[in-house]
C-alpha cells in the first residue's frame, strides 16, 4: 500500500529531474565525407627528436659547437600537393605559419582531391607583392597578419620569411651566446619540393614533415657560429652567411611519410 | 504515509528550483535590450591591422561606458579607497610615476604598473605573462591584499546596492551587477584604449622623414638599425625593434621577443614569466612594453629601478649582464659586447623616442574620469 502511493510521487521526482535540466544539444555526427588531409612537421636533430625549443638543453652541430634553438618559425607561400602529372593543389589558401616553439606544426585541410600525388611544396617567403603590400589587410587569425606570428619588420623592409634563433657555445667550456637567422627580402625567397609518392584515397592522411636543426649548419656548408652568429638578410657578410643558411636548407626539410 | 508524502512533495519543490544548479546572471525580462554595438572598425586604427578579439565580448556603448566608470571607482577597494585608475593614470598612459604603487592600507604592489593602451594586440598580460585574457586579469588587482583587497562576493553585493551599476548593468549584459559581468565591462574599455597619434605614429613607417629632425631622425635609424660593428667598434644601429619594433613600438608575438630577458641582472631575483612557467629558460624574463608615451610611463623596467630614459639607454649601451643565460638570442648574437653608443647618438636615440609621446591619447576625454564634471 505504501509502495503504491510512493510510486507516483517518486516517478513525478525524478522526472522532474530529467525534465529540469537544459538538454544537451544535440551532437552533429562526424562527416565522414570530410577526409582530412594534414600535415605535421615535426623538429628534429638528426634522427631525433629536437629538445624542446627554448630548452638549456645544448646539442652539438658542425666544428665542435652545440646550440640549443630558442625560437623557429616560417612563413610558407604556395604550400601545396603536387600530383603526379605535375599539377599543383594548393593547400587552404598556399599561406602557412609554423612555429615550433608554440606548437603550432600541424595543419588540417579538407577537399583534397583523390589521386596520385609525388610531394609537397612551399616556398618560405612571399611573392612581392604581398611581402611589401599592406600587412593590415589580413584577418586577425590569418597567417600573414603580423600581430598573430610578430614576423613582419614593421617597417618597409616586409615580412621575415624565416626566424631560426637560439644560443650556442663555441665547445663544451665556452659560455653561450646567442644566435640570430631572419631570412628576409625577395632575395631569400627559397624553394621547397620534398618527394615522396603517395595515395589520397576516400580515407584521411597525415604527411610528416621533419625538420633537422643540425642541417643548416652542416650540409653542405659548415657554419661556425664563433665566427658569425647572426644574420638578418641585409649587408654583405650577413647576405654571405644567409645564402649558405639558405643553402643548407634544403636539406632541412623531409617529407618522411603519408601515412 | 502523509508525512512520506509531504517529504516528497517538499523534495520535488527543491529539485524544482535547484535541480540544475543556480542561473548565474539572471537575465532581467526586459524586451528592450538592445545596446549599441560598436563596430571594431570604429576603434580599431586600419593602420594597426586587425587585432584578435574576444568572440564572446562584443564591444557595446553601454558595456564600454560601464568599464569605464568601474574603473574608475574605488568602491571596487575593500575600503573604498583605491580604483584601478589609481594606479593607472590617464596623464601617465595609464602607469604610475611611482617606481612600486601604493594599494589599500598603504601597501605597496611588488612591481611597477605598466602603462594600460593598445592592449588588444598583446597576447599576454601583466610583467610576467601569466594571463592572456583581461576579463582575467582584471580579478587579480581586485582581489591582491596589497592593491585593492577585495572579495567578489562583498563587490557583488556593493554593486547591486549601487543604483548606477543596477541601471548600467541592465543597460549593457540586461543582468544585474555580478562581478562576471564586470570582468567583460572592464575587459571592453581596456581593449577600448587606443593610442595611435604620436609623432612617430605620424612618421611610420618613415615614409616621410621630414616630419623629424635631424636628431630624430638620427635616432630613427640607430632604433631600427642592426648591431654592427665596423672597424672602430661603432654600431650605427641599436637593434631597439626586434622587441619594440612596428607601429605598436612593441613585439605581439611572446616568442619572437615579447617575452624576455634584457641582461639587467646577472642573476635575476624576480623570475618574472619562469616562476609561472617554471622553466629554466623562462627564469628572468618579462613582457617587453610598448615603448609609445615612454616620456610618461616612467620609472622604466618591471621593477621601476630607472628613473630617466638616459639610464635606460645607458643600460642598454653600457650595462647589459650578456652572462645571464636567458639573455634573449637577439641582444647576445652580435657576440655580447656592450654597444658603446656615443653620446651622440644617445641623444639621438632619446630624441626619437621623445617623439613617441602622444598627447591626444594622454588628453582623450573617452578614457578619463567620468565621475569627474
Amino acid at each position: 500500500m505504501v509502495v503504491r502511493k510512493i510510486v507516483p510521487f517518486a516517478i513525478a521526482f525524478f522526472a522532474l529531474i530529467f525534465q529540469s535540466c537544459d538538454k544537451e544539444p544535440t551532437k552533429k555526427p562526424l562527416d565522414n565525407s570530410e577526409k582530412l588531409f594534414s600535415v605535421e612537421f615535426i623538429p628534429h636533430v638528426g634522427e631525433n627528436d629536437l629538445p624542446p625549443l627554448g630548452v638549456n638543453d645544448f646539442v652539438s652541430k658542425f666544428g665542435g659547437e652545440s646550440f640549443t634553438v630558442n625560437n623557429w618559425a616560417m612563413l610558407m607561400s604556395d604550400f601545396s600537393l603536387i600530383t603526379e602529372s605535375n599539377d599543383t593543389v594548393i593547400l587552404g589558401d598556399g599561406y602557412q605559419w609554423v612555429n615550433f616553439r608554440a606548437n603550432r606544426t600541424s595543419f588540417d585541410y579538407k577537399n583534397i582531391p583523390t589521386g596520385n600525388y609525388k610531394g609537397i611544396y612551399f616556398k618560405l617567403g612571399l611573392d612581392s607583392n604581398i611581402n611589401h603590400g599592406d600587412p593590415t589587410v589580413w584577418p586577425s587569425d590569418h597567417p600573414l597578419n603580423p600581430n598573430l606570428t610578430g614576423l613582419h619588420w614593421g617597417w618597409s623592409g616586409g615580412y621575415i620569411f624565416h626566424a631560426f634563433e637560439g644560443m650556442f657555445k663555441a665547445n663544451d667550456t665556452a659560455s653561450s651566446s646567442g644566435f640570430s637567422f631572419h631570412t628576409a627580402t625577395m632575395e631569400f625567397v627559397s624553394e621547397y619540393f620534398l618527394p615522396l609518392n603517395f595515395e589520397v584515397g576516400s580515407n584521411s592522411r597525415k604527411a610528416v614533415v621533419t625538420a633537422d636543426a643540425q642541417q643548416y649548419f652542416e650540409n653542405p656548408n659548415g657554419i661556425l657560429l664563433i665566427e658569425k652568429a647572426v644574420s638578418h638578410s641585409a649587408g654583405e657578410s650577413e647576405k654571405i652567411l644567409m645564402n649558405g643558411l639558405l643553402s643548407n636548407a634544403q636539406s632541412v626539410f623531409v617529407l618522411k611519410s603519408v601515412e | 504515509m502523509k508525512k512520506f508524502s509531504s517529504i516528497f512533495f517538499i523534495l520535488v519543490v527543491i529539485v524544482a528550483f535547484i535541480g540544475c544548479g543556480k542561473e548565474e546572471n539572471a537575465e532581467l525580462s526586459d524586451s528592450n535590450f538592445s545596446p549599441t554595438l560598436i563596430e571594431p572598425s570604429e576603434i580599431f586604427p586600419a593602420e594597426f591591422g586587425m587585432p584578435i578579439l574576444p568572440a564572446d565580448n562584443p564591444f557595446t556603448e553601454e558595456g564600454v561606458y560601464l568599464g569605464r566608470m568601474l574603473f574608475y571607482d574605488p568602491v571596487l577597494s575593500i575600503d573604498s579607497s583605491v580604483s584601478c585608475a589609481s594606479c593607472h593614470k590617464q596623464e601617465f598612459a595609464f602607469g604610475d610615476p611611482l617606481p612600486l604603487s601604493v594599494g589599500v592600507f598603504g601597501l605597496k604592489t611588488v612591481r611597477n604598473a605598466p602603462a594600460l593602451f593598445n592592449m588588444a594586440y598583446s597576447q599576454k598580460y601583466f610583467w610576467d605573462a601569466r594571463v592572456n585574457r583581461l576579463r582575467d586579469l582584471v580579478f587579480e588587482p581586485i582581489q591582491a591584499h596589497n592593491e585593492m583587497a577585495m572579495t567578489l562576493s562583498l563587490l557583488e553585493a556593493r554593486l547591486e546596492d549601487i543604483p548606477r551599476y543596477k541601471e548600467y548593468f541592465k543597460k549593457a549584459f540586461n543582468h544585474q551587477p555580478n562581478v562576471i559581468d564586470m570582468s567583460l565591462a572592464l575587459e571592453q574599455f581596456l581593449l577600448s584604449i587606443i593610442s595611435k597619434e604620436s609623432k612617430f605614429n605620424r612618421f611610420f613607417p618613415g615614409n616621410n622623414p621630414s616630419l623629424l629632425t635631424a636628431s630624430e631622425l638620427r635616432g630613427a635609424f640607430i632604433f631600427n638599425g642592426l648591431v654592427d660593428f665596423d672597424e672602430n667598434n661603432m654600431t650605427k644601429g641599436a637593434d631597439c625593434f626586434h622587441c619594440h619594433g612596428g607601429e605598436l613600438a612593441q613585439q605581439n608575438n611572446p616568442l619572437m621577443g615579447g617575452i624576455a630577458n634584457n641582461g639587467l641582472d646577472p642573476y635575476p631575483t624576480d623570475l618574472g614569466y619562469g616562476k609561472i612557467t617554471n622553466k629554466e629558460q623562462d627564469m628572468g624574463t618579462f613582457k617587453a612594453p610598448s615603448l609609445l608615451n615612454i616620456a610618461v610611463t616612467g620609472p622604466y623596467m618591471h621593477d621601476g629601478r630607472f628613473t630617466t630614459l638616459e639610464q635606460v639607454i645607458n643600460h642598454y649601451s653600457d650595462e647589459v649582464h650578456y652572462e645571464n643565460p636567458n639573455i634573449h638570442p637577439q641582444m647576445s648574437a652580435h657576440g655580447g659586447i656592450q654597444l658603446n653608443l656615443s653620446q651622440q647618438q644617445k641623444d639621438d636615440l632619446l630624441a626619437y623616442l621623445l617623439t613617441m609621446t602622444d598627447t591626444a591619447f594622454l588628453n582623450n576625454p573617452e578614457y578619463s574620469n567620468p565621475f569627474k564634471p
